[in-house]
């Protein structure tokens, strides 16, 4: 039949080539699997270092201001690791669905996604609320008071915060638009 | 065996997971470069999208159950990761054809011996298909079965007909225009 001996000559033509450097693919493929491994341990050094910080305050400056302070940068903490954790929960499962399913479970992570960097922009409207009125208490009965230079450095953090958490909102919602049309284009 | 200690055993060892790892790579490591060169035009962009595949599979082994065959699990993985590499580039570039009309930088025709020509002429046309066609192009030129490739596209057998007709004639229209 024309039509297989087309299909034929093509599928010959197809494999005449393809290779795969397997033991370069191992390495990359273990140096990634360490990365991931070396954000986690950072995840985990960088919470315990605030933790452990913020309690050694409060215990070698037992007033209500850091009592306060350490009581916030817990919650915070705890909160972010759990997030963080239940975020990278079955991250890789979709990798094995079909192609449809793959999608609609992208487009799904893409929303959780963009929920994560609503409840991100709250946490931090919060935590600046919170702090700001810290800070107020806190230098309200101490001499010299930061000057206005101090106090705009200091806005610069969570300044820095809310540029990130709004490039990675639009980023988001590209993806998201993009994952749209995909699905869109292969199983409308 | 090592299918069996996949499908037997639910913890594997790290050791036996290398293995198979290793295997299902020199199996199948041919037809995953052939595919990341249906999907990336320059080489760098196909040792990315090979990596993230193999990473995929790397990550997806621990769970894999035998719920499906491995050639199916290798080509969903790979379908999948080719996916996400697309709509990732065309959020990044805004460009919706930008992954199939990056020009082929493997040499000129004049450099190159017939054959090689000829598959080039072949992956080009194929970076050229919508991409719904050439998702089952790809899966039928690694003479998967329709059944199998419903499989890994989640979609009916009548519609991977369908798409594989269509996109038989898109890529002889397109080799012909090709000449």
């Amino acid at each position: 039949m024309i039509q297989d001996d087309e299909l034929q000559a093509l599928q010959n033509v197809w494999r005449q080539e393809g290779s795969a450097d397997t033991s370069s693919l191992r390495r990359r493929v273990r140096r990634e699997t360490h990365l991931i491994w070396l954000s986690v341990a950072v995840e985990l050094l960088v919470s315990a270092v605030a933790l452990a910080g913020s309690m050694w305050l409060a215990v070698s400056n037992p007033e209500p201001e850091f009592v306060v302070l350490t009581i916030g940068v817990w919650m915070l903490t705890v909160t972010a690791l759990i997030y963080s954790w239940w975020n990278r929960e079955g991250t890789w499962k979709p990798a094995q669905e079909d192609t449809r399913e793959f999608l609609r479970l992208s487009l799904r992570r893409c929303e959780s996604g963009l929920r994560s960097i609503r409840l991100a922009l709250n946490l931090l409207a919060i935590q600046t609320a919170l702090l700001i009125v810290w800070f107020a208490w806190y230098w309200s009965s101490r001499t010299p008071r930061p000057d206005v230079a101090t106090w705009l450095i200091a806005a610069c953090v969570p300044g820095g915060f809310l540029i990130g958490l709004l490039v990675m909102r639009r980023r988001r919602l590209r993806e998201q638009a993009e994952l749209q049309r995909m699905q869109h284009e292969l199983f409308d | 065996m090592a299918v069996g200690i996949l499908t037997e055993e639910p913890i594997m060892t790290r050791r036996a997971l290398e293995e198979q790892f290793e295997r299902l790579m020199r199996d199948h490591g041919a037809s995953m470069a052939r595919m990341a060169s249906a999907y990336g035009a320059i080489p760098a962009d196909r040792d990315d999208l090979l990596q993230e595949i193999a990473i995929a599979l790397w990550k997806a082994l621990p769970s894999f159950r035998g719920e499906c065959s491995e050639r199916t699990l290798i080509f969903r993985i790979a379908h999948n990761r080719a996916v996400s590499y697309l709509w990732r580039r065309r959020s990044i570039s805004g460009d919706p054809d930008a992954a199939s009309l990056v020009p082929d930088t493997r040499g000129t025709p004049e450099s190159q011996a017939a054959s090689r020509q000829l598959r080039n002429r072949l992956v080009d046309a194929i970076r050229r298909l919508a991409p719904a066609h050439r998702q089952v192009m790809v899966l039928v030129l690694e003479d998967m079965s329709h059944a199998e490739i419903a499989g890994v596209l989640g979609i009916s057998e009548g519609n991977v007909a369908v798409r594989a007709t269509r996109a038989r004639k898109e890529l002889r229209d397109l080799m012909g225009g090709l000449r």
